[in-house]
């Protein structure tokens, strides 16, 4: 009852007209940017978060949430339409809705696409509203040991699941706590790496490092991987779009499979979406009575996988806003925009800010619908982006870069940082260092240092704060575990093959 | 392998100057840990992950025997990088339109190689468009050149 009350007070905040506006300029661009190869949901947040900072903040975070998840709605037509995912967890929308298209049978793959993510990203919704409430209340009995320990944890599972390497997976971790490390020490004002540089006495920025780790590297790389393709006709009309009866029947048990599934992967740090909708669409395939035709061009192929990666939406919104711990690159933007409002994300944050949270649950009920809407009669008008040429776009995405990372504090070292940054990201891609770890360790590094100092400090220097207390023992020996499990071979050839699928 | 065992090598030497720099703090002080010490265990973690990058590059090289090409940046993509650092250099001179007009052109013209007329509708297009929305709609303050914008 009390989450029905507290939903019908979100409405309220999500109805007005501002973030109306804001949520369907988010998902709009969001579709757009999963229609688009090669330019993903956390470049694009990253670019747009300082103009996003100059709204009011629900305003801001429900445009932000709406690139997130309308990327994913986005991220099928390609997949359908070109046998290429505009996303990476659309890459197992190609197996059946590429073949589906092949066969004459364009117009329903999508639409089952667009049926299957409104109905598992309300899924989504619909559980993120039940299960945050009550994590978040019982967060609020973790001290610094226990956050540190989750923490800990959650970068673990990133790195884990981060790269084909886990020790270059490692590295970057580490080199993202180092450069959490630049600036003023938390407790004594000592600097730190700055370098005689004033600019860096605050740290470096993480709105900078993203902008250009995602962004910008992201443009080098699309500039290298350029090819051509030929477009499927789209077909016109949204009678061409419906799938059939028989179609809707057949997806019945896909739609609640990609639903549940994509919801609890999405609630793991590390595993994302693309992760979710490969388990579905396996989970779909083990279950039917007729596997040898996956792969063929079956709805069940197109629903299941689309559910999967909409609802994990919803799921990784949950140790965002209930603990402060992001569990991939986007959330761990969302987390950055969080601090730079002012907020203290953690499990008083739903608390200390319901029109926030309920706020950004009733919008994305809204921006779902906005979705559909959007999807359905509009893909063909989506697909004439892909036709747009590379070389109008990438100066636009440059020039967005430059004017966000130099609109949050008017320097330009910044941008000569993003510039820098950039070069490292695209380094990173070429000798297969993974991204994730490096931009989650720096978002938790400072409050991953401040847990483990205030820890050592409350046991005046001993170890064992963290072994004499049972929920941080139990996510330390687990972190341990997930360390130590990948030098059996069966395991590592698992994790292997797990993280190439992500890729 | 080339390319993973440079990587290996430079962030073993970096992780040498982050402990070098970690021991000029306070490792501990009267309360705890120092500022020193979590820098101190990141050069630790990068030097010894580093040789254990080193040690498990070598030994898929002398189980495989082959060789693979080392990873080398196309030039496509270095001159776009050196693009965009020259044109962040002139945003303090000709201030954000005129250098990202320039940038835009000198981008889709000397990178990609395309017309010099589609170069520069692109280039005048996209900077006329970030005038229009990011001055004169959401009146952001970027660089100025000498001409006031």
């Amino acid at each position: 009852m009390e989450a029905l009350s507290n939903l019908v007070a979100g409405f309220s905040v999500a109805l007005t007209p501002a973030n109306l506006f804001w949520c369907f300029v988010g998902v709009f661009l969001g579709t757009v940017v999963g229609v688009l190869p090669g330019l993903g949901p956390p470049a694009t947040i990253a670019m747009l978060l300082p103009l996003a900072l100059k709204l009011n903040p629900t305003t801001g975070l429900i445009m932000l949430a709406g690139i997130y998840y309308g990327a994913k709605y986005g991220g099928s037509t390609t997949s359908i339409l070109l046998n290429l995912p505009g996303e990476s967890a659309s890459v197992v929308t190609c197996l059946d809705g590429y073949q589906m298209a092949r066969k004459g049978r364009a117009g329903p793959a999508l639409g089952i696409a667009a049926i299957a993510s409104f109905v598992a990203g309300t899924f989504g919704v619909v559980a993120l509203m039940l299960i945050a409430p009550p994590v978040s209340r019982f967060a609020v009995r973790f001290g610094p040991p226990e956050y540190f320990a989750l923490m800990a944890l959650g970068l673990t599972m990133v790195v884990f699941l981060a790269g084909k390497s886990m020790i270059k997976g490692l590295l970057s971790a580490f080199f993202g706590l180092w450069l959490a490390c630049v600036g003023t020490d938390l407790f004594t004002a000592e600097s730190r790496f700055t370098f005689g540089q004033m600019e860096l006495l605050d740290g470096i920025d993480f709105i900078v490092a993203s902008v250009g780790i995602f962004a910008i590297a992201e443009v080098l790389a699309n500039l290298e991987e350029q090819s051509g393709f030929e477009l499927f006709k789209t077909p016109k009309g949204i009678r061409n779009l419906l799938p059939t009866w028989d179609d809707l029947k057949q997806c019945r048990f896909a739609f609640v499979n990609g639903s549940v599934v994509g919801f609890f992967i999405g609630v793991l740090p590390g595993a994302g979406s693309t992760i979710a909708s490969f388990i579905s669409y396996g989970i779909e395939k083990a279950f039917s009575r007729h596997p040898e035709k996956f792969g063929t061009g079956i709805p069940e192929g197109v629903a299941a996988p689309e559910g999967a990666n909409n609802s994990e939406t919803g799921g990784a919104l949950v140790p965002l806003l209930t603990l402060g711990i992001p569990g991939s690159n986007t959330t761990a933007i969302l987390l950055a925009a969080l601090i730079l409002w002012g907020f203290r994300p953690g499990p008083l944050l739903i608390h200390e800010n319901p029109g926030l949270f309920w706020g950004l649950v009733a919008s994305m009920y809204v921006g779902n619908i906005l979705l559909l809407l959007l999807n359905l009669p509009l893909v063909p008008v989506f697909a004439q982006i892909l036709r747009l040429p590379y070389y109008t776009l990438y100066p636009m995405i440059l020039g967005v870069s430059i004017v966000g990372v130099y609109s949050v504090s008017q320097s330009l070292f910044d941008v000569w940082m993003m510039g820098l940054f950039g070069l490292l990201g695209y380094t990173m891609k070429k000798l297969d260092f993974p991204a994730a770890p490096l931009v989650l360790a720096m978002v938790l590094g400072d409050p991953m240092e401040r847990a483990l100092r205030q820890s050592l400090m409350m046991s005046q220097g001993d170890l064992a704060v963290f072994f004499n207390r049972p929920m941080a023992a139990a996510m330390l020996f687990f972190a341990l575990v997930l360390l130590a499990i990948p030098l059996t071979q069966r395991v590592r050839s698992w994790r292997v093959r797990a993280v190439e699928q992500e890729l | 392998m080339k390319s993973d065992l440079v990587a290996a090598f430079v962030l073993a030497g970096f992780g040498s100057f982050v402990i070098h720099q970690a021991l000029q703090l306070d490792y501990a002080d009267q309360f705890g840990p120092g500022p020193g010490f979590i820098p101190f265990w990141v050069g630790v973690g990068l030097v010894a992950l580093s040789f254990c990058l080193i040690y498990s590059t070598l030994k898929a090289a002398w189980q495989r025997a082959e060789k693979a090409p080392a990873a080398r940046p196309p030039a496509k993509v270095l001159g776009a990088w050196a693009g965009l650092m020259a044109g962040i250099a002139l945003l303090k001179t000709l201030g954000f339109f005129v250098s990202f007009a320039l940038l835009s052109v000198s981008l889709v013209y000397l990178v990609d190689r395309r017309s010099l007329a589609s170069a520069a509708t692109v280039g005048l297009g996209s900077a006329v468009g970030f005038y229009l929305v990011f001055r004169l709609g959401l009146g952001l303050s970027l660089p100025a050149g000498p001409w006031g914008f």
